[in-house]
């Protein structure tokens, strides 16, 4: 009897501690997520992925759009992805749309073969596709836009996933920027946009900006990297006038005065603030907030863990040698010129000089 | 006999907590990527060093890869560092010379001191560059991942940067499986939650870089250490160098896929990590240097991590010696609070911690296999524990320094 007992206990045992390994042993003979993890990342590397996706997609329809374009003729048909495509010249032969919150809908993908210029609250559901100079009315809500000239978006228009022109684009007062918008010219958005992504070799924040004169100090000849790091443990204050060669690294708190300038990076572990007029040749990193006076001219990567004010009349990087800005948070004013990428991860908004 | 016990125990719990605050910072706090979105630059040139010891199998993909990376040809120098090998190796990498003269550098290393890092110190000689990258000749690069490397040198604070390392062959059998779940753990939370705490990410020695100047100011590569990636970490920590974890930055390795490779693999880390422990602990903890508050406690307990295998079977020992001495513990209620307190909350913590990397990584099913996990951390206390043994032996008999390469298992392409 006592046998028994052992063995019953044995068998109880055994079975809870195999018990929760059931799922284990199915699991390894089933292989039913045993792939290795994703990580070709293209979409997230290249803020030109989804337009470079569906100009391949257009690219198809070439033939029907040149036809569009000299006929006049309006092509219908399905794309690979199950889209109705409209290819048409001009807005008139848009088809009737319905109004749905105070927009009219256009459900389909549409292709302008020639230059056009849209009339207002219109939402595109589709990609939309302009083989010419596009104008879009006020109010417009754009699921993507891809602009083989350039692109101008009224005001108050909202554009949700990507936007590309070939060539300039403009966002007129208090668009909505909400994903990927670049430009392969000049990017130019206007007082009271809000954005997240934008890349273009030329990004003028307000439309006076583009007359801004970039580059204004040149890069210090003969300098070459590395140049020596000095560590702070505490705060940090570069006086107004003052150059120092070689990078900066303070624990603290980062203060530039006006006028200071700096041959190599900066990083400050908290707050970092420039004041107008100052310059850094190398990369500039804060931990927290940074602020960015006027006038300003920045040339390595700009970096604020938590938020960033620019304002008027700064440079970011320049035509030859581009640059990012990037923070969760970005507050930048009218006359800023930015090389490169503005990146806000959580938001970035324009504001005006008045 | 019972203080030491409860030093141990307290000890673990102190590990115990660590990983339950990491694994809640990953899941609920602020997440630190400050270099990830730097994506336009004037980027430097920066020279990679592929590390192959008998490579034949794996060197050409890595080659192969590299050639087709997002980063400006003119600006990148690639290095393979044959070291010694008595492969194929040498072909292959000559091939590819021969294919890309202007972009790859061959380094044919005949003699000299076994190891990585002796490698790398010799080839050192070649590299004339600011940024250096570094890579087992078993990874396979993807095209956007030098840029994600390199972005974090723009801040002069960095001496050293890491990506994240994502096993290609876990469907493979269990061990892989199990590994992949054990990558998981230590890069999606351990790694990133010393990076959002501030704390000290590791220098992982592949998808990894270094700044040239803060190696030189460090004194170089260490060729006296079996671990060169720990023993980078520390220095640079000491030096005020921060080491970035780049998280998003991932690249494919190939993991063991044969226990006796894995052991020998894990008692090689364990024994450079003990080493690690001793050369830097003492001064990371009490000495004038230029590491944070928050860095010293942290890095002494990421130097422990090996540490803490025998310690368990010391304590295990310790606590059944006790019983059967018919020493109490702790008394009554006491005792059985604390006992089903840790059994309940504490074993589980480790477990907690993969199953939130699975779950950030964005994967299910694969949280099946978690209760085998026991088997892998009975495998790995034995063999950490053995190490340790041997190590301290072999510090008494002076025995001479030894290096272990880690078997492939991929089909040469």
């Amino acid at each position: 009897m006592a046998y028994l007992f052992v063995v019953l206990l044995l068998l109880l045992s055994g079975t809870l501690v195999g018990l929760p390994l059931l799922p284990a042993i199915c699991e390894l003979r089933q292989k039913q997520d045993a792939e290795p993890l994703k990580v070709i990342q293209q979409h997230a590397g290249d803020i030109r992925y989804f337009a470079s996706s569906f100009a391949t997609l257009i690219k198809e329809l070439e033939p029907l759009v040149n036809r569009s374009r000299t006929s006049g003729d309006v092509c219908r048909g399905v794309l690979p992805d199950g889209s109705q495509y409209i290819i048409m010249r001009t807005v008139d032969e848009l088809p009737r749309m319905q109004k749905q919150n105070d927009l009219f809908l256009c459900p389909n993908v549409i292709a302008f073969s020639n230059d056009v210029t849209c009339p207002g609250q219109i939402k595109f559901a589709k990609e939309l596709y302009v083989h010419g100079q596009f104008r879009g009315g006020d109010c417009n809500q754009y699921r993507a836009v891809l602009g083989m000239s350039g692109i101008r978006l009224g005001k108050r228009s909202s554009v949700l996933r990507w936007a590309h022109a070939a060539f300039e684009l403009v966002a007129d007062e208090e668009c909505q920027l909400y994903g990927r918008v670049s430009a392969a010219g000049y990017l130019t958005i206007s007082q009271g946009c809000r954005f997240f992504r934008l890349n273009a070799p030329r990004i003028n924040i307000g439309q006076g900006s583009g007359n801004n004169p970039a580059n204004r100090v040149p890069r210090e000849p003969g300098v070459s990297v590395p140049l020596r790091r000095v560590l702070h443990h505490g705060d940090v204050i570069i006086e107004a006038g003052e150059v120092v060669y070689g990078s900066i690294v303070a624990r603290g708190k980062l203060h530039l005065r006006s006028g200071a300038k700096v041959v190599g990076s900066i990083k400050s572990n908290k707050d970092l603030v420039i004041e107008n007029e100052a310059v850094v040749e190398g990369g500039v990193i804060c931990s927290e907030r940074m602020i960015v006076g006027s006038r300003c001219t920045l040339l390595g990567p700009i970096i604020a863990e938590r938020s960033m004010v620019l304002y008027h009349g700064t440079v970011c990087g320049d035509l030859q040698k581009p640059t990012t800005v990037s923070s969760p948070e970005i507050q930048v004013q009218e006359g800023v010129v930015i090389f490169g990428t503005l990146w806000a991860r959580q938001s970035g908004s324009v504001w005006g000089r008045a | 006999m019972i203080y030491a016990l409860y030093i141990i125990v307290f000890v673990i719990c102190v590990y115990t907590l660590r990983h339950y605050c990491f694994t809640l910072n990953r899941l609920f706090g602020f997440q630190r990527h400050p270099y990830i979105d730097t994506d336009t630059a004037d980027w430097p040139v920066v020279t990679i060093l592929v590390a192959a010891h008998n490579e034949e199998k794996v060197i050409a993909s890595i080659l192969s890869a590299l050639m087709k990376v997002n980063y400006p040809a003119e600006k990148l120098l690639v290095i393979p560092v044959n070291d010694r090998s008595q492969d194929h190796t040498r072909e292959i990498i000559d091939r590819f010379v021969h294919d890309f003269p202007a972009r790859i550098r061959a380094f044919h290393r005949t003699g000299g001191k076994p190891g990585k890092a002796a490698a790398l110190k010799d080839a050192m000689e070649l590299v004339d560059t600011e940024v250096i990258l570094i890579f087992d000749a078993d990874y396979i690069p993807g095209a956007g991942l030098i840029k994600q490397l390199v972005a974090p040198f723009f801040d002069p604070e960095v001496g050293g940067v890491m990506g994240r390392v994502v096993p290609l062959n876990c469907g493979t059998n269990i061990l892989t499986r199990l590994l992949d779940l054990e990558r998981s753990g230590g890069y999606q939370v351990d790694q990133q939650a010393r990076m959002n705490l501030r704390l000290v990410p590791q220098h992982g020695g592949t998808v990894a870089g270094v700044r040239r100047s803060a190696l030189h100011e460090i004194g170089g590569w260490n060729d006296n250490t079996l671990t060169e990636d720990t023993d980078l970490t520390y220095r640079l920590l000491l030096h005020g160098w921060k080491t970035a974890y780049q998280n998003r930055s991932e690249c494919y390795e190939e993991v063991p896929e044969v226990w006796p490779v894995r052991i020998k693999q894990i008692m090689r880390w364990a024994r450079g990590h003990n080493q690690a422990l001793v050369t830097y602990g003492g001064r990371l903890l009490f000495g004038d240097h230029h590491a944070t508050l928050r860095e010293r406690l942290d890095g002494a307990l990421l130097l422990g991590v090996y540490a803490m295998a025998p310690m368990t079977i010391l304590g295990w020992t310790l606590a059944l010696a006790l019983f059967y001495k018919g020493t109490a513990l702790l008394h009554g209620l006491i005792a059985v609070l604390g006992v089903t307190t840790y059994a309940a909350v504490g074993n589980f913590a480790a477990f907690f911690e993969i199953a939130a990397a699975v779950r950030l990584d964005g994967n299910r099913k694969r949280l099946a296999i978690l209760p085998a996990l026991a088997l892998g951390f009975v495998v790995s206390v034995c063999a950490v524990s053995k190490a340790a043994i041997s190590q301290t032996y072999g510090y008494f008999v002076r025995a001479e320094f030894h290096w272990d390469k880690t078997e492939r298992f991929r089909t040469a392409s």
